[in-house]
């Protein structure tokens, strides 16, 4: 409890000033300028948009580049905090970070709770399930009784799934890379995610097979996410993502990491 | 098909076979290979897999062991059940391989599990395998479970299996041992962990893995619709895991079930093994495809080959073909090579022969040794020169062939003429290898073709007409002379019968004898009148001959004629002025010389007389010197057309000079006739005749003597009636007188003679003379002439005229005669040994000739001395006149000619029908009467005759002679008319038989004949020149006459009117058109009254006034002769 106090003393500090700078008429872009730093929030498990490598440790992915060329457009150097779209809402309103890029889906529960930019990504549903499971091979085998289905905690596909499954059952996860380990280990069918990842994943898990949705099954738009409020920053992200699309930068870090076909212009 | 194909084809067709049958087996053999090592691959694989699948199983179920054992430490530790499952939840965290862990309790009730769901739930581990045994800690393995996990699942047992593709898993237990106490872990094997694994190395397609416990229960499989809990039967898979942990098999597990490689693994640490079946059919996949290929390809290469060979033995066959085309053609050539009547020599590139046929052989005697390397040059005859060989390899190098002819010389040195190719000879590739050379032997050719043109230069340059006929007579072809001769063309008588030219003068007997001779004989000569074009008539010699087919019918008619219009002008002109007087137009001298032998022998046949009168004018020379030449020259006329009028047709006046004429009456039965006739002359004469407006009248004396009561010869008898006419005149003229014979001394001496004659013969006192006769241009004796003289006892030696004429027509003219041939046939003999040698001839009198026996004892004459050469004996026929039956002449000459004699016509142009005789008598040389050469430098008119003599023997193509040649320049002269060959004294006198070698031998050796001056070209003006020189001579001879009156009388000279006869005949008759020759007439009419009044002063005493008229004279001369040297000039530029 000794050790609890000081770590919990400087939590709310921190949080008192937050919230104190945060009642100030002052920009969220005059304090990045000034402090010379932009924090970006990602969740790192994110093939392909904010991929840490668990062997490398190195990111990668056309959010991390996106977060970086803002930092390149602010002129200030980018800062990554971990986190995960089952934090996110609370990361931002801490002030964890300043924005939060990792193409994270518009949902009305989201919007209400955070500010998007302007999409740039547009992803549909996809199931993954193992190769050898013979039991689930088109996605109308995925709501059957005794199958269990995995999602992360916090992501729009938990939202969706607990909405439109009928007759399995559903797995909600909220440690690293759980889902895939479920599904491999035969604890649960298959689970849920996006394009991007699912792409990413695939690639390396040579034991999994995507099952595809019937088209425009539930696409939903990605963008990045900021704090409601903050007019000046939120203008400059909107400017950013117009720069970005414009000058062909968005473009060509989706040809590089294979996201062409969901890039919205 | 022959026999060759048929065993080419065979050899095809077993190779073809052999073939096949060799990639037949070679490809079995591989594809047998290929699919026993492809099956061995397969199990090896199939080794492989299971080795790897074993390995990864056993790794598996080491964690599993390794798990359990750590959890079961924990547990040892006495750790809470919170504790417990937490480590079990982290035990699991990524270990996909498990999909829970629990722990069991002793009865096997699950006390902990990371699925918490799982707990209370009783195992029952009765049906896990190995049987625990002891204390021993192993891992045992249960039966397939059904489900997710134990909370949801259920166990499969042997009788109840369920299919593969049901969610699944196996169950394990670990049982350890702590000290009394033990502990027991149950995992969940996630079998699709594995199936999953196994999936991706080894498609299930293309093998099926199975994992099997120890006691033949399946565990997993990755065939889906095989059935998991099922126990496998032990005796099929024939398995022992103690005895054997590996092995490799090719089974087929059930009927149903695919044939397989298929292997199998016992895992080295747990109890169950795995196998791993691969299809065998879709293994074999890969090697049918590629035996497929293969097979695709040996069959592509099969037939691609079958295809090359059926293509290739085809064209073997057509090489084959060709092959035997090219020998047949080969030896066709050869054949045509060995049989070619063409020589073919074949050369290399260096031009040594190397092959020749036998025709070559047989063209140029060389035989194949002689000429085998050798270079054809040794053929050339040498008439080519170098440049012409030069020319020749310079168009066989370019043009690569060269033709034209050759002359080659054969071995024996004879030549020939060639036709030749010469080719040159190129490989396929273009190089020189050969030339060949044909030749076609071309001498007959060149000579028949010689022969042929020849022939039609002559056709065509003959100056003579030729015209050819058809076997039906229709024209064929005609020369130009046919066209130049009778004015038609060509085109107008092609095809037209010969009688277009037909006079009408010749009777229809003439044509039809004419055909039958040619019938008869072949041939037929002749003169025949035809007619021009124009219309004019002309006489042609004509000539015909038969060509006859080869089978003996009548091919052709070749008719050759020269228009002999000419001659016959010429014979006319030459008869007139030989035989008649130019005043008068009547006979002369000559003729009526011949007329009166003629009459002789025709009174002699008949019986009848005839009378000869010799008639002198009285009272013409006052006449003519009153009124001049002319005056006296138209009274002598005037006399003649009054006689002409009373005489009849077969009497004949003639005028022998000045006022003298002869009648001859013919055919007279009585005495009385020539009374009547002679009173008849008398009168006419004596009527008065006109003279210059004045009326003059004359008279004639006449002496007559009629034979046969004067039985003398021709020459007498005018002596007879010469002599009478004189006792007319001295009878007081104008009478006649008939001369008495019985009064004639003449003729008792002439029987005296005879008689001598004969016994001089007897005596042997005649002897004979030789005079030579040469070539004036070579100088060469050709021959000599005997001439007979009588060696007299007393008169010395006597010419022949002394004695020849006394025997005409007596026997002893032929024994004389013969005598005289014999001699000379002796004289060549000698001659000959002395080693001379020409012909000598003899004369022969007409009578002699005509003799009975005359040929058939000339033969045998000449059979006496067959040493003797006949061509070298000649017979001079004189007195042609006589030769009364020509056909016997003809005969007897042809006769003597066939023995070899040759014959000549002596004293040419004064006998009557010279001409006559000699166009129709075969002679071989024409010998002109002496009396005209030896005048001839002086008279014009007899220039004129020997001119026209020696013309008309070129004419004819016939050698003549002349005779008198009494200096060189008569053979100068004569040289000039063309008359090279002379006789007379000239050139020698006649001589005894020894003196002609010595005579020979001084002629040739001071050549005499080399001053004779060559005439640079013939002079056709040579009578004119002569006319003018004579004429100058005479007026010469009036000037001295005008000097000196002792001086001969001009008008008593031999060349006295020679002028003005020669001018008005043929001088006139040549050059009367020329402007020239008529400027000349006034003036000569001039001269000739000049003269004439000159002579008459001269006459009259007066000869002084004559001389003083001597300017006016030698102007009128000089005129003259420039006149006529005018037309000199002109004739010459001309």
């Amino acid at each position: 409890m000794r050790l609890l106090c000081p770590v919990l003393l400087v939590i709310f500090g921190f949080f008192f000033n937050a919230t104190a700078s945060e009642s100030s008429d002052t920009s969220r872009l005059t304090k990045i300028t000034a402090q010379q730093t932009v924090r970006v929030c990602i969740w790192p498990e994110y093939y392909s948009i904010t991929y840490r490598n668990p062997k490398t440790q190195q990111l990668s992915g056309l959010d991390f580049d996106m977060a970086n060329e803002l930092g390149k457009d602010l002129g200030v150097s980018v800062e990554f905090v971990d986190s995960s779209f089952s934090t996110i809402t609370e990361d931002l309103a801490f002030d964890h970070c300043d924005i939060a890029m990792f193409a994270i889906g518009i949902t009305p529960y989201r919007k209400e709770k955070l500010r998007f930019s302007q999409p740039h990504l547009i992803s549909d549903i996809y199931a993954v399930a193992s190769k050898s499971n013979p039991r689930i091979k088109k996605w109308n085998d995925i709501d059957q009784p005794n199958s269990i289905i995995a999602v992360s905690k916090g992501t729009l596909h938990e939202a969706f799934m607990k909405k439109t499954l009928q007759s399995a059952k559903l797995m909600v996860l909220n440690k690293p890379f759980a889902r895939e380990l479920e599904v491999r280990s035969g604890r649960a069918d298959a689970f849920m995610t996006d394009y991007p990842y699912s792409l990413r994943f695939l690639t390396t898990g040579d034991w999994a097979k995507l099952i595809p949705p019937p088209s425009n099954y539930h696409k939903t738009p990605y963008a990045y996410a900021m704090k409601h409020g903050d007019d000046v920053w939120y203008e400059r992200i909107e400017r950013f993502m117009q720069d970005i699309k414009k000058d062909g930068r968005l473009m060509a870090s989706a040809k590089n990491h294979k996201l062409s076909a969901i890039l919205i212009p | 098909m022959n026999s060759q194909s048929k065993q080419l084809r065979n050899i095809y067709i077993t190779a073809v076979l052999f073939f096949v049958t060799v990639i037949i087996v070679i490809t079995w053999y591989s594809l047998w290979r290929l699919r026993e090592e492809t099956a061995a691959g397969l199990l090896e694989v199939s080794a492989m897999h299971t080795r790897s699948f074993e390995g990864f199983l056993t790794q598996n179920f080491r964690l599993a062991e390794l798990t359990t054992t750590n959890i079961a430490n924990m547990d040892s530790r006495k750790k809470n059940y919170f504790n417990i499952e937490r480590s079990l939840l982290a035990t699991l965290k990524n270990n996909p391989a498990q999909r829970s862990i629990s722990l069991l309790d002793e009865n096997g009730k699950i006390i902990v599990s990371s699925n918490r769901a799982n707990v209370g739930i009783t195992i029952n581990m009765d049906t896990f395998l190995p049987k625990p045994t002891g204390e021993q800690d192993i891992l045992r393995i249960g039966m397939p479970w059904i489900g997710r996990d134990f909370i949801s699942g259920s166990p499969t047992t042997h009788q109840n299996p369920v299919r593969a593709e049901k969610l699944n898993f196996v169950p394990v237990i670990h049982t350890l041992s702590f000290g009394t106490r033990s502990v027991t872990l149950l995992i969940a094997l996630n079998t699709d962990f594995f199936i999953n694994h196994i999936s991706q190395i080894l498609n299930n397609e293309n093998g099926i893995v199975d994992i099997i416990r120890y006691d033949g229960t399946l565990l997993m499989t990755t065939d889906i619709s095989a059935k998991i809990g099922a126990l496998s039967q032990e005796d099929q898979y024939n398995l022992s895991p103690e005895a054997i942990e590996t092995g490799q098999f090719l089974a087929q597990l059930s009927e149903a079930s695919k044939p397989s490689f298929s292997s199998f693994r016992a895992s080295q640490l747990y109890s169950f093994l795995v196998v791993t079946r691969i299809d065998r059919n879709r293994a074999m996949q890969s090697w049918k495809a590629e035996a497929k290929t293969l097979l695709g390809v040996i069959v592509a290469i099969v037939l691609t080959l079958a295809g090359l060979i059926i293509v290739f033995y085809r064209r073997q066959l057509q090489i084959e073909d060709e092959r035997e085309k090219s020998e047949q053609l080969q030896r066709i050539n050869a054949t045509v090579f060995g049989s070619s009547a063409d020589s073919i020599i074949i050369t290399d590139i260096n031009a040594q022969i190397i092959s020749v046929n036998p025709a070559f052989c047989k063209m140029t005697g060389y035989s194949p040794e002689d000429i085998i390397g050798k270079n054809p040059r040794m053929l050339s005859s040498g008439l080519q020169d170098s440049s012409f060989y030069q020319r020749m390899w310079k168009c066989i190098h370019e043009k690569g062939v060269w033709r034209g002819e050759l002359t080659n010389r054969c071995k024996d040195g004879r030549l020939y003429d060639v036709q030749s190719t010469i080719t040159a000879f190129h490989d396929g590739q273009g190089h020189l290898q050969h030339f060949i050379g044909v030749s076609t032997d071309i001498t007959e050719r060149k000579k028949s073709e010689t022969k042929q043109r020849q022939a039609a230069s002559v056709f065509t340059n003959s100056q003579e007409g030729i015209m050819i006929t058809n076997e039906d007579n229709l024209i064929i072809d005609v020369n130009p002379s046919f066209t130049r001769i009778t004015g038609y063309s060509y085109n107008d008588v092609i095809g037209k019968n010969p009688s277009i030219l037909a006079s009408g003068r010749q009777s229809p007997e003439f044509y039809s004898e004419m055909k039958s001779t040619l019938i008869e004989t072949g041939s037929w000569q002749g003169e025949i009148w035809n007619r021009k074009k124009s219309g004019d008539i002309y006489a042609e010699r004509l000539s015909i001959d038969t060509v006859h087919k080869e089978n003996g019918d009548i091919g052709q008619y070749v008719a050759v004629f020269s228009d002999i219009s000419r001659i016959k002008i010429h014979e006319a002109e030459l008869h007139r002025i030989a035989h008649y007087d130019p005043l008068t137009s009547i006979p002369n001298r000559r003729l009526l010389g011949d007329r009166l032998v003629q009459t002789i022998a025709k009174s002699k046949r008949n019986n009848r007389s005839l009378a000869v009168c010799y008639l002198d004018l009285d009272g013409f020379k006052p006449v003519n010197d009153q009124y001049g030449h002319a005056s006296g020259d138209l009274l002598l006329i005037e006399v003649t057309q009054r006689l002409l009028k009373i005489l009849r047709d077969e009497d004949t006046l003639a005028r022998l000079g000045g006022d003298e004429f002869v009648i001859l009456f013919a055919e007279i039965e009585k005495a009385e006739e020539v009374d009547i006739a002679l009173r008849r002359v008398l009168k006419v004469i004596n009527e008065p005749i006109a003279v210059e407006n004045n009326s003059v009248s004359i008279s004639a004396s006449i002496g007559v003597t009629i034979f046969p009561e004067d039985s003398a010869d021709a020459d007498t008898l005018l002596r007879h009636a010469d002599q009478a006419m004189y006792r007319a005149k001295d009878a007081g003229k104008n009478r006649y007188h008939l001369f008495d014979p019985e009064l004639d001394l003449e003729v008792q001496a002439r029987r005296s003679q005879l008689k001598s004659i004969e016994k001089a013969l007897k005596n042997h006192e005649f002897v004979l003379y030789y005079q030579p006769k040469v070539n004036l241009v070579s100088g060469e004796v050709i021959g000599a002439e005997a001439l007979i003289r009588w060696r007299h006892p007393v008169q010395g030696i006597l010419p022949p005229a002394a004695f020849l004429d006394l025997i005409d027509g007596h026997d002893l003219e032929i024994e004389i005669g013969e005598w005289v041939i014999e001699s000379v046939v002796k004289q060549i003999l000698i001659w000959n040994k002395a080693g001379l040698f020409f012909p000598v001839s003899a004369n022969l009198s007409a009578n002699h000739l005509l003799k009975e026996g005359f040929s058939s004892r000339l033969k045998g004459m000449l059979a006496r001395y067959p040493e003797v050469k006949h061509e070298d004996l000649e017979l001079e026929i004189l007195e042609t006149s006589t030769l009364n039956d020509l056909d016997q002449a003809n005969s007897v000459l042809a006769t003597c000619r066939n023995m070899g004699v040759r014959f000549a016509l002596d004293d040419f142009g004064t006998g009557y029908s010279s001409l006559t005789y000699f166009q129709r008598l075969p002679v071989d040389i024409l010998k002109i009467d002496q009396s005209f050469v030896r005048d001839m430098l002086d008279d014009p008119n007899d220039l004129d005759i020997v001119e026209s003599i020696i013309r008309l023997a070129q004419t004819f193509n016939r050698p003549v002679i002349a005779e008198g040649v009494e200096t060189l320049e008569h053979g100068a002269m004569l040289i000039q008319l063309g008359c090279q060959q002379a006789q007379g004294y000239g050139i020698a006198r006649p001589m005894p038989a020894e003196k002609i070698p010595d005579w020979v031998t001084q002629w040739q050796t001071t050549r005499p004949w080399a001053s004779i001056n060559q005439p640079l070209k013939n002079d056709n003006n040579l009578s004119l020149k002569v006319a003018m020189q004579s004429h100058i001579n005479w007026l010469d001879s009036l000037e001295s006459f005008m000097k000196d009156p002792a001086c001969p009388h001009p008008r008593k000279i031999h060349n006295h009117g020679q002028f003005r006869r020669w001018f008005y005949s043929s001088g006139f008759a040549r050059y009367g058109s020329l402007e020239e020759f008529q400027d000349i007439a006034p003036l000569y009419d001039a001269t000739r009254s000049l003269c004439s009044e000159l002579i008459k002063l001269v006459n009259d005493g007066h000869n002084e006034l004559a001389c003083k008229r001597l300017t006016e004279f030698h102007q009128q001369r000089n005129m003259l002769i420039t006149k006529i040297e005018i037309l000199i000039a002109k004739l010459e530029q001309d």
